[in-house]
């Protein structure tokens, strides 16, 4: 499961796809201050992304994954 | 075939439809807004809703279109006959592909071919229709937003890494400008896996387009992002890359000066103002090694956020780098000092495009700066935050000018510590006040999360329509008739519940709930009647097309005049309605409306006018079309008529215009002497009667020579509900449609007349022929004294029918004849009765 939702701290964990995009922009809706944990994803669909960059969720841990710690991790 | 797939048939036919429409207007009026808009998004839609299938000849086709579309839009190809013509053939193409997937369940075999042949012939079009724009420098044909102000934001040392490859290594840098479509991600695209592929990535700058939604908005599968980014690796390699994605990539190569941009905070200092001034002869002189000593000495006592200190950086790398770049060195030594690179300056005022977000956050900014002030280290804290924030915003939108303007001027504020060069530069780049003003009305109105917001934005909720299958439509019509005729029993049971059970009380109780039913089952007919009713727009919508066609192939110049477009019809008159009244249009067209040099010559106006209109006269539908032409040459009608024998020449004489002129309804008389390609194809008027006359409609016609011609058809507004009388002879019952019938008499049988075989009687002084049903349908004959006689209104006159027994009037719903009965003469259809008697619903034209 790429996607690991608590009460408010969310964790994406391995290839995130498209599929999760809903759900999490629910969750993030419906968090009064949401975290994110992005230690362990491997990689982020552009729909996710530009989930995080709407709602702009604290980012508990940066990913781990090159791509993502250059040129995604700065952005959130 | 999957629901969806039918889905998109029918909305595929109505988004060509509408192209179609809209395509028409603007041929008429190139400018009009809401028509290229119109066209484009049905055009848009047709191509998003496509691409989930499996048809890439059409996805592709309806692309290329759209991007024609695309420069008529921005004005860089005009619109012509020529266009138009091409587009409405692809359109055409296109509508014949949606019927073949309609059959077969994919694309003709000839797809692939026809629509690389019509994609040529649009991009041609796209090139001709602008010959001006070709290349006139080298980085001509590269879209100017690939290389441009974005380039700027990337960070120095991105550029700077990117400059000494392009230079030391001799690298080509490419500049990629990737906007995914919004709808992308349903295509099951992801731009972020694809930037993962991308090889020497030097600069990844990841944005959103357009403004910012409000949150409760927001839908993640709405693509917002856009990236611009830099790579050393080939440009051929990056295009095989994004070889998916072409059409909304763009990618060039970079000359690396346009990497050296120094960028920063405006302003100088006389360190600096004295180093560009004594420097300036260096560069010419080869004094290169003293000049980056210098830089590097200057470098470090000045602010490293200042532009001349970026200037310095860049300085000290173009001299570091290989080869003679004088001119660079030159236009950065005068950067040093203060001067914008003139290779690099903005001739307009950017203004930062707004949002309902940006707008609130411009104007709390602009608040805080007004606010009164005493400190000025507070003042100085406020006037670098401000600033700083309103050129990330500036920045975010894109808007680089913008963001330039407004560092400078934080800077010039933070200078004379006065927040008003600040203020107007707030004023100047951000259109906030107008738009405020505006935007107070809008957030009255409620927004609410479950807002279904299709991918060009519309609101889809309100133009949800329920498509329903005509068949699920007539199947609930039938059941209804169904209910309607069950209903009918209950006045026999409330009868037999009084004569053999002996219960008034019952039967007056049945009674009571038979009215209760009836009434429901009357409202319910209405309302499924209300269901198939069409505006007669759905007949006419295909004449403007059809107008244009005959006018330009006949060289003449029509005009087309639709007015009652909203009179609605029961859904089989509306499509009944179609050919006949294609045919009298083309006829309008092709023997009525002259040539303009014709018309001229008569004093008329060059272009002639086609009217149609639509209209309801009780329970009728009347719709007339008039043109104003050379009218119907009664002389030679009647000359032609005589001449075949269709009538006598004393008739001949005695006939009215008006009569003369409906002689053209007759079979085997064409009203002009040529066969054209359009009309006159062995189809005449008289077919046009028949088929309106067999819906229970009437045509005439009217007409003046050359003044015009008006032909006006008359149908009634449903054909569902038959009111007929009911006749009983031989035992059974039959049904005659009321308004055939003109009168019932009872006559004695000494007032029948006998002519020879025939038989006859008087009614009011005119003699009537009389039949007899039982003869008619080769029943055993029978005589009585007093003989019920139904008058008949025929094309012949009136007709007298004999009958045994005349009953009541009753409202059916006829069904035609089925299975082996489809042949039988005579009968137009059977209805079921109450008690469960089957009806049969004489054709009286027929039978006689």
């Amino acid at each position: 499961m790429p996607l690991e939702l608590r009460d408010d701290e969310a964790s994406l964990v391995g290839s995130c796809t498209a599929d999760e995009a809903l759900e999490f922009s629910d969750w993030l809706a419906n968090s009064a201050q949401p975290k994110v944990d992005l230690a362990a994803c491997t990689h982020l669909h552009a729909a996710l992304l530009q989930t995080l960059l709407a709602y702009k969720p604290a980012i508990t841990a940066r990913p781990a994954d090159p791509f993502l710690a250059r040129w995604i991790s700065p952005l959130l | 075939m999957s629901a969806l797939l039918d889905q998109f048939i029918e909305e595929a036919s109505d988004l060509l439809e509408a192209a179609g429409a809209a395509l028409l207007v603007l041929e008429r009026n190139p400018s009009d807004e809401r028509a290229i808009n119109d066209l484009f998004r049905s055009v848009h839609t047709l191509k998003g809703t496509s691409a989930l299938f499996e048809f890439p000849e059409l996805t592709k086709l309806v692309h290329a279109g759209e991007d024609l579309l695309d420069c008529v839009r921005e004005g860089s190809v005009p619109v012509s006959g020529e266009l138009v013509d091409l587009q409405l053939e692809v359109l055409d193409v296109l509508r014949g592909w949606v019927d073949y997937v309609r059959a077969q369940g994919g694309l003709p075999n000839d797809a692939a071919s026809s629509s690389r042949e019509l994609i040529a012939r649009l991009g041609a079009m796209k090139i001709t229709g602008r010959p001006t724009e070709l290349p006139a420098s080298p980085q001509a044909g590269v879209a100017p937003e690939v290389i441009g102000d974005w380039i700027e934001t990337v960070s120095e040392r991105e550029r700077m890494t990117a400059f000494r490859a392009a230079l030391d290594d001799g690298l080509t840098v490419a500049a990629i400008v990737y906007k995914p479509d919004t709808d992308c991600y349903f295509r099951g695209e992801d731009p972020l896996l694809t930037w993962r592929g991308v090889p020497d990535l030097l600069a990844l700058l990841i944005g959103t387009v357009g403004p910012e939604p409000a949150l409760i908005d927001f839908d993640p599968y709405v693509c917002r992002l856009q990236f611009h980014a830099l790579s050393t690796a080939p440009k051929a390699e990056l295009e095989h890359l994004f070889r998916y994605v072409s059409d909304q990539v763009r990618i060039a190569e970079i000359p690396p000066e346009r990497l050296a941009v120094p960028v920063g905070v405006d302003g100088t200092d006389p360190q600096s103002a004295a180093f560009a001034d004594e420097c300036a002869a260096w560069v010419g002189a080869g004094r290169l090694p003293e000049l980056r000593e210098r830089a590097l000495t200057l470098l470090a006592s000045i602010d490293s956020t200042r532009r001349s200190a970026s200037a310095l950086r860049w300085l000290i790398a173009v001299i570091e780098s290989a080869g003679d770049h004088a001119d660079w060195l030159r236009e950065l030594v005068g950067a040093v000092g203060g001067n914008t690179p003139a290779a690099f300056e903005e001739a307009d005022v950017a203004v930062v495009p707004g949002s309902e977000l940006v707008d609130r956050v411009v104007e709390e900014q602009r608040r805080i700066l007004a606010l009164p002030a005493d400190d000025t280290v507070v003042l100085a804290g406020r006037i670098a935050s401000v600033g700083k924030s309103l050129a990330n915003i500036a920045a975010a939108q894109q808007a680089f000018a913008a963001a330039r303007i407004l560092e400078g001027a934080t800077a010039a504020a933070l200078q004379s510590n006065d927040a008003r060069p600040l203020l107007d530069a707030l004023h100047a780049c951000f259109d906030i006040v107008s738009r405020l003003a505006g935007g107070a009305a809008a957030e009255d109105v409620p927004v609410s999360r479950a807002q279904p917001i299709s991918a060009d934005g519309h609101d889809l909720r309100q133009t949800r329509m329920l498509k329903v299958d005509q068949a699920k439509v007539d199947r609930l019509m039938s059941l209804i008739g169904e209910l309607v005729v069950a209903k009918n029993a209950l006045p026999f049971l409330a009868r037999r519940a009084e004569a053999v059970y002996g219960s008034r009380e019952m039967s007056r109780e049945i009674g009571q709930r038979y009215s209760v039913i009836d009434r429901l089952a009357q409202e319910m007919q209405e309302a499924i009647m209300e269901v198939r009713l069409l505006p007669v727009s759905e007949v006419f919508a295909r004449f403007p097309r059809l107008i244009r066609d005959i006018s330009r192939k006949l060289d003449k110049q029509i005009e087309l005049v639709l007015e009652g477009e909203e009179t609605q019809a029961d859904k089989n008159i509306i499509e009944l309605l179609g050919d006949p009244l294609i045919h009298i249009v083309r006829n309008a067209a092709d023997h009525g409306i002259e040539s303009p040099q014709a018309r001229i010559a008569k004093g008329k106006p060059a272009h002639g006018t086609i009217r149609l209109r639509a209209m309801q006269e009780g329970d009728l539908v009347v719709i007339e079309v008039s043109d104003d032409g050379r009218g119907v040459d009664t002389k030679r009608v009647l000359a032609k008529a005589v001449e075949r024998g269709l009538i006598n020449p004393e008739d001949a004489e005695r006939m009215t215009a008006a009569e003369a002129a409906n002689l053209i309804f007759h079979p085997g008389l064409s009203t002009a002497d040529v066969v054209s390609d359009l009309s006159g194809r062995g189809v005449g008027m008289d077919v046009v009667q028949t088929s309106i006359r067999d819906a229970g409609g009437s045509v005439s016609v009217s007409s003046q020579l050359d003044v015009g011609t008006k032909v006006r058809l008359a149908l009634p507004l449903s054909m569902a509900v038959v009111r007929v009388m009911t006749i009983e002879t031989a035992g059974a019952l039959y049904g005659v449609p009321i308004d055939m019938i003109a009168e019932t008499v009872r006559i004695d049988s000494s007032a029948i007349r006998e002519i020879k075989q025939a038989e006859a009687f008087l009614l009011r002084d005119t003699i009537v022929p009389l039949v007899r049903l039982r003869k008619l349908l080769r029943l055993p004959s029978r005589y009585e004294e007093r003989e019920a006689v139904l008058v008949l209104r025929t094309a012949a006159g009136l007709v007298g029918m004999i009958v045994d027994r005349f009953d009541e009037h009753m409202d059916i719903i006829l069904k035609p004849l089925e299975g082996i009965l489809v042949g039988l003469k005579g009968f137009s259809g059977t209805a079921l009765l109450g008690d469960g008697r089957v009806l049969m619903v004489l054709d009286v034209r027929e039978l006689l």
